[in-house]
């Protein structure tokens, strides 16, 4: 049985976990404050308790505040949001449509969090040439090998698991071509492979050029595009060395 | 999952079946059994078992009886399961009018993965049609299984838990305070099923006397929402009284069992936290996580005679994933030392738990072995008498939580009390409904030395008053007031405080120190006393009985700062390291501190340390259990002799047996 939307696994390979973090590292993110009115209904910083301010006015906790700076939100506001997520397919979507709502109602405030460099990729212009439904193959090699799938359909990530190549059978899974085929086959749409060690994906996760980590991956061959396709390198390369 | 008296898996560790592939189950479950694992838990989401072609659950069924491991399979929808929307059936979910509602007519959401869902009604007759359906399915699937493989079956656990009652409550009410503001679904479903639960209930004879008008008192609208608390408990016990016998009907082989399961991530409470770090993308609120597992501990529902044990839930996906290690550790020894020492545990992602480091886990390892030996537990020694376990006690329940922290215990029902050996002190909530058969089995509860305090509340059926007025005159009383005015009456070695509401009944100011003042004489009264006082309130102390005497107190430091303070005790005492103790190498009475009522100690950031204490007296406490142990063994014997001994007659009054 497979999950369509693996949470799990996609946290794993676009966010990779924080282990150890030390307080002190989160200390200037925003503190978020839930207001009913003029109530705080509930107030959350990272690395932070402030179940003191929960049941506070809003005056009082502007007047109290700390280092952080404070970010307001109205309660009817975020149970409306809530409320409209559920039309949306899978966790993924919710939360992005989550953010694009917080975005929109504080649009002088700078972005809190922050999108693995290929989703942000695939959300941007990028949408207007790739075809309207296509797949995402990632092998990254380890100790042990993780698989994972991601299944774009008209701009929206529909799908993302580890695929079930077992029906493959043992030689033809050695091969990157045949898992591509198969799996283009299977979802019936077209796949790009991406096989790499999961060194570069640790090193493109921590850069703060990620674009031009992957081309100048691809361009020493330590990362295998199959099929190799020369307009996606074209836009690999628009975004990482023109920045678009 | 076990029962109190047979708590033999503290630590279970989650393996969901649907999650692995068939191809690699095997090597997962070789890899664990290497790991020293032979018993995992694993849910049964609905929506897998109607949609199963693969026979992905028999293969695993079949995979751990090769294995001679055990498991425990978790049948009752729940939240925080790896599957899209908790494994419930879409079509159930889509209809409006199956979705629950809380008690500010908004939906019920849970805001974790696979995806944010509204929770059922499970009062919408639709969704108990298809949940019935499905437990038939699997109580029919067992019994093939049983027939045709029992070798398989023996491993197998079927567990019924406490499903979604609990999570039915409003999340800006619960942000407030985790159990604040009345639970219950109040969904048009759950509306119509009301009316006839009031019409019916308050037919019974006893409600109409002295005249069949008098009924009509009881359904009055300023009686709404004390009903409404009565009607959500008697659902929620129905629920699970009927989940227990579909999978009963034919599956006899397989051993069933109840248990609370909590889900701190998905809790209502917990709500604006996700939303938060949704939108930050920043880690989880772990103070907020660590608080809720302090409240949760003192909610004790009923499985059937027995408690149900409570577990919580640690997912591999949710806001306890996004903790750093520290946090982790700390939530997870937290939940052992509460749920684990009162006969439940912890259920953790498997992945999560292997995550930790090796060192950890021994350690909680040796912890859960202790209380797996029954060589420490968590006793309740006061108990608050609520018409609804989910919803907001009175103004004192805020109090005695404050004053006995997880040693209080909030119930709902009075046979429990009546099969509690422990708890010297119950308070009954002022919304409670009397009986005469509740106002009998309390006022009898209370012999042997123990403390009951009922409200002075028009909520007394005739029958009830009259019961209350035959008991209250046989003993000695007086009027006193104290913070609250109360009529203070001995019953035999027990007490029974009758108590005026104060008007008003906010928790604040003049009326909140009238209620301490009162909980003041009721602790004192009872003999209950906090064993030791630490210097630093930012600390807290869970104390943990141990089997071979003395306590084991577990000083909780939930902050990321050191701190340094001292524990302070009535009378001098001696202490020494319990974490040696775990390892079994050590013997408490080989690292002994000199005895002395002070001890300076520092407590590491998210530090737990355990003490084994010496010398505590609570004589109080113990004659009343002495007491009631020596009643309970006087009736056990009567009652063994009179099935043995024909002719047998129990002597009455003050005959001995020898004159």
């Amino acid at each position: 049985m497979e999950l369509i939307c693996d949470w799990k696994g996609f946290q794993s390979i676009f966010y990779p976990r924080r282990r150890n973090q030390s307080p002190g590292r989160s200390a200037l993110s925003p503190a978020y404050v839930l207001a009913d009115d003029d109530c705080v209904v509930a107030a959350f910083a990272e690395n932070e308790d402030l179940s003191d301010w929960t049941g506070a006015s809003l005056k009082e906790v502007t007047s109290e505040r700390n280092h952080r700076p404070l970010v307001t939100l109205q309660r009817k506001d975020v149970e409306s949001w809530s409320s409209e997520l559920l039309a949306s397919p899978h966790f993924y979507e919710q939360v992005e449509f989550l953010r694009a709502k917080f975005m929109a109602s504080a649009p002088e405030m700078e972005a809190p969090f922050s999108r693995h460099f290929l989703l942000e990729g695939l959300h941007s212009w990028w949408g207007k040439i790739l075809p309207s439904s296509y797949g995402l193959f990632f092998r990254i090699e380890a100790q042990s090998t993780q698989d994972f799938l991601v299944i774009v359909q008209r701009g929206i990530v529909s799908g993302f698991h580890e695929p079930d190549l077992s029906t493959l059978g043992f030689e033809r899974q050695r091969s990157h071509l045949e898992i591509v085929k198969y799996l283009s086959e299977k979802y019936l749409v077209p796949v790009q492979g991406v096989f790499l060690p999961s060194s570069e994906w640790a090193d493109w996760i921590e850069s703060e050029h990620p674009w031009r980590e992957v081309a100048q991956s691809v361009r020493a061959n330590r990362v295998k595009l199959v099929p190799f396709r020369w307009s996606l390198m074209t836009l690999v390369a628009s975004r990482a060395f023109l920045g678009i | 999952m076990r029962g109190r008296d047979v708590n033999q898996q503290p630590i279970q560790l989650l393996v969901n079946y649907w999650e692995v592939r068939p191809t690699l189950m095997a090597a997962r479950l070789d890899e664990l059994l290497r790991l020293g694992v032979t018993h995992v838990a694993s849910f049964v989401p609905w929506q897998a078992v109607e949609s199963d072609i693969s026979h992905a659950l028999p293969r695993f069924l079949e995979s751990l009886a090769d294995r001679k491991m055990t498991v425990s399979l978790i049948l009752s929808p729940e939240v925080g399961v790896n599957f899209p929307n908790s494994g419930i059936p879409k079509d159930v979910l889509s209809k409006p009018e199956t979705a629950a509602r809380h008690c500010e007519n908004g939906p019920v959401l849970v805001h974790l993965p696979p995806n944010v869902f509204a929770l059922p009604s499970l009062m919408s007759p639709e969704f108990t049609k298809r949940f019935h359906n499905f437990l038939s399915r699997i109580d029919n699937f067992l019994a093939d299984l049983g027939r045709n493989q029992p070798d398989i079956l023996a491993g197998v656990t079927v567990v019924l838990t406490g499903s979604f009652w609990k999570y039915y409550r409003s999340a800006r009410q619960s942000s407030l305070s985790a159990f604040g503001g009345a639970a219950g679904d109040y969904s048009g479903a759950s509306g119509v099923a009301f009316r006839q639960y009031i019409d019916l209930f308050f037919a019974q004879k006893e409600f109409a006397d002295p005249h069949p008008s008098s009924s009509n008192r009881w359904k009055t609208r300023a009686l709404e929402e004390v009903n409404r608390r009565y009607f959500f408990q008697q659902s929620e016990d129905v629920f699970k009284g009927r989940s227990m016998q579909f999978v009963q009907r034919k599956a006899l082989p397989v051993k069933v069992n109840q248990a609370e399961l909590f889900t701190p991530e998905a809790d209502p409470s917990f709500a604006y936290s996700n939303l938060f770090q949704l939108i930050s993308g920043a880690g989880a609120d772990f103070s907020r996580l660590s608080r809720l597992l302090d409240e949760s501990v003192t909610r004790s529902s009923d499985g059937g005679e027995n408690p149900s044990p409570s577990y919580v839930h640690w997912t591999g996906f949710g806001g306890f994933c996004a903790l750093a290690d520290a946090e982790k550790q700390f939530l997870i020894l937290k939940s052992l030392i509460l749920m684990g020492g009162s006969g439940g545990g912890v259920l953790i992602d498997h992945d999560e738990w292997f995550s930790l480091s090796q060192p950890f886990r021994a350690r909680v390892e040796g912890l859960a072995r202790m209380i797996s030996n029954r060589h420490l537990s968590l006793r309740s020694r006061a108990l608050y008498l609520a018409p609804h376990l989910w919803s907001a006690p009175g103004v004192l329940w805020g109090e005695l939580f404050n004053r006995l922290g997880p040693s209080a215990r909030v119930i709902s029902s009075v046979d429990r009390v009546v099969r509690d050996p422990e708890s010297t002190l119950l308070i009954v909530d002022p919304t409670f409904i009397f009986t005469k058969e509740a106002v009998s089995k309390l006022t009898h509860w209370v012999r042997g030395g123990r403390v009951l305090a009922i409200p002075r509340s028009p909520l007394y059926t005739e029958a009830a008053r009259t019961e209350l007025e035959q008991v209250l005159s046989r003993g000695k009383s007086m009027e006193i007031t104290l913070g609250v005015s109360y009529r203070l009456q001995t019953i035999g070695d027990g007490r029974i405080l009758l108590y005026d509401l104060p008007e008003g009944v906010s928790g604040q100011g003049e009326v909140l120190r009238s209620w301490q003042v009162f909980l003041n004489s009721l602790l004192s009264l009872s003999g209950i006393e906090n064993y030791c006082a630490v210097s630093d309130g930012r600390l807290k102390v869970i104390p943990l009985e141990q089997a071979r005497g003395g306590v084991g107190l577990f000083v909780v430091n939930g902050t990321n700062r050191p701190i340094s303070a001292s524990l302070v005790f009535r009378e001098e005492v001696s202490i020494s390291d319990l974490a040696l103790v775990f390892t079994g190498k050590v013997l408490p009475s080989q690292v002994q501190a000199v005895p002395s009522t002070q001890f300076e100690f520092d407590v590491p950031p998210y530090g737990v340390l355990p003490i084994a204490v010496e010398g505590i007296s609570r004589e109080r406490e113990e004659s009343v259990l002495a007491a009631l142990s020596s009643d309970s063994l006087d009736a056990s014997i009567a009652r063994a002799a009179f099935n043995e001994l024909p002719g047998y007659r129990p002597m009455e009054g003050d005959q001995t047996p020898w004159n």
